[in-house]
């Protein structure tokens, strides 16, 4: 266990090291992804300009809905953009050789072992200041266990997006061919721009129960809000470790499909 | 116009390559309509007309901007991979003009990835035939199509004078995705313009970006009385010619430091 600290611990140390080489571009995805915050928040007042509520939610709720987006956004997209896509151009060029003949998990190594995006700390940033803001127009304040697990829940929400990527990405073993793979997930990602429900009854069952996406921004919203049903904490926390152990199986799973591509 | 219907062929072997990944892409393209929609049902479930809108005319606004996005590309990294890898130099080579090399070059490529993603545009629109309204009559419909044109012409010129970063930084892709994140905003794809504040509304009516998604769209909806849109494709136009002579300018400066290495 301490092994893989020590590895992790490396890898956010060299991807720190990356970013005092390419400041240039670091500032420009810096400030690239605050100005795509900005115009997002400018598109929901512009929305709520024109309408009072959207499905019983109002401005300073949804407020909180696109910070918690932009929280979870930040933390999994920029643990994980260098890493989980390359998947598919290990397999492809049979790469995967090298991740497989090293003495650690494998499942681990392809997960963090090119680095972290250290730009998206801005995305959490932005997060961070629209949710405060609009905590601020609620006039809501939280208590000590609240903010406590909402960051679990944040947390866990990481850890769902994690699994799920992951999945979409082991799919690589079988339609390597498709660039541009990480894409789906990305694109899937969007239904949290909105509260879950705007959706039909049958796509909310399905966005809790079968493909839980709900569970990432949605309910940890409604956690702050208290219209979230306690019993959806712990389901939310169950459900991603399964989602866990599934993908850990399906990336198994998958390995033993893999036949090298090089020679 | 031989060589530029064998160059219309080639396009054609090259797209037909992979089709299951374009259908695939098309797929991904069309998420973020299907979330819209939902959207917009909740939204007006509660309100009859926002921002001169209604139900049917925002599904059909949101529809064609998902259509009329097809026709956009993304030309920027093409055109400066071209100059980045130095194969620009075979291109200088050719017995043709540059620039217009890379319009016929893209509108072809534009018509046979339209032809391609029509079964899956004819099923979202038989999804969403309740709400698709017509246009007033078939001038305004014939003006539309003049618009798109312009709409395709522009935004390809604008990824050109994009891509003309190459020269000087090499990599592209700060500067691109910056632009990427406004011109979403400021052309009306993320939300039609009307809902904007009446102050903005006005600055982005001096800008160029409008003509991309919101100016088509709208002579289609009928939002333009034919005296209008006559007296908006003329400085459309004038913005085209506009931006093309920067582009001259800029690019005749790239090539005098243009050193095609890499080939």
């Amino acid at each position: 266990m301490t092994k893989y600290f020590h590895y992790l611990l490396i890898y956010f140390k060299y991807s720190f090291i990356r970013l005092l080489e390419y400041r240039f571009d670091f500032v420009t995805r810096f400030v690239t992804s605050i100005l795509s915050a900005f115009l997002g928040f400018l598109s929901i007042n512009f929305l709520y300009n024109n309408i009072p509520q959207i499905v019983g939610w109002n401005r300073a709720q949804l407020y909180l809905l696109t910070g918690t987006y932009n929280l979870v956004w930040g933390l999994f997209f920029g643990l994980f953009i260098h890493n989980l896509p390359q998947i598919t151009k290990l397999v492809n060029r049979g790469e995967l050789d090298l991740v497989l003949t090293k003495p650690i998990n494998s499942q681990f190594l392809v997960s963090f072992r090119n680095r972290v995006e250290y730009s998206e700390i801005s995305v959490f940033l932005s997060g961070l200041f629209i949710f405060t803001y609009g905590l601020n127009q609620l006039n809501l304040h939280l208590s000590l266990w609240q903010v406590l697990l909402y960051s679990l829940l944040i947390l866990n929400s990481v850890v769902l997006c994690y699994s799920l990527w992951l999945i979409n990405m082991t799919t690589a073993f079988w339609f390597g061919r498709l660039h541009e793979l990480h894409e789906v997930f990305l694109s899937v990602f969007n239904i949290n721009k909105y509260p879950t429900a705007i959706f039909s009854p049958v796509l909310r069952t399905i966005f809790t129960y079968f493909l839980p996406l709900a569970v990432l921004v949605f309910f940890p919203t409604q956690f702050l809000l208290n219209t979230l049903n306690p019993l959806f904490i712990g389901y939310s926390i169950f459900i991603s470790l399964f989602f866990l152990f599934l993908s850990t199986r399906f990336w198994h799973f998958a390995l033993r499909h893999y036949s090298s591509a090089s020679s | 116009m031989r060589k530029y219907l064998a160059l219309g062929r080639l396009v054609l072997l090259d797209q037909l390559e992979y089709p299951a990944e374009f259908l695939y892409f098309l797929f991904l393209n069309a998420f973020p309509l299907f979330v819209m929609t939902y959207l917009w049902l909740a939204v007006y479930q509660s309100a009859q007309t926002i921002a001169g809108f209604d139900l049917n005319t925002i599904i059909t606004y949101f529809f064609l901007s998902f259509v009329v996005g097809r026709l956009n590309s993304d030309t920027a990294f093409y055109f400066a991979d071209l100059i980045r890898e130095g194969d620009l130099t075979s291109y200088l080579l050719k017995p043709m003009v540059f620039i217009r090399y890379m319009f016929v070059h893209m509108v072809f490529r534009k018509i046979i990835t339209f032809l391609i993603s029509s079964p899956v545009i004819i099923i979202i629109f038989i999804l969403l035939r309740n709400h698709f309204i017509q246009p007033p009559d078939l001038l305004t419909f014939l003006l539309f199509l003049v618009s798109v044109t312009l709409a395709m012409l522009m935004y390809a010129l604008a990824g050109y004078l994009i891509g003309l970063f190459a020269f000087w930084t090499g990599d592209i892709s700060g500067i691109y995705y910056f632009y990427y994140a406004l011109i979403g905003f400021l052309s009306g794809s993320v939300l039609p313009l009307s809902f904007f504040p009446a102050w903005l509304q006005q600055i982005i009516n001096w800008l160029p970006f409008r003509y991309f998604i919101a100016f088509p769209i709208n002579i289609y909806l009928g939002k333009y009385t034919p005296l209008q849109i006559l007296s908006n494709l003329a400085i459309g136009l004038i913005w085209f010619f506009l931006l093309y002579l920067i582009y001259r300018l800029i690019w005749k400066r790239g090539l005098r430091i243009y050193s095609g290495y890499g080939n």
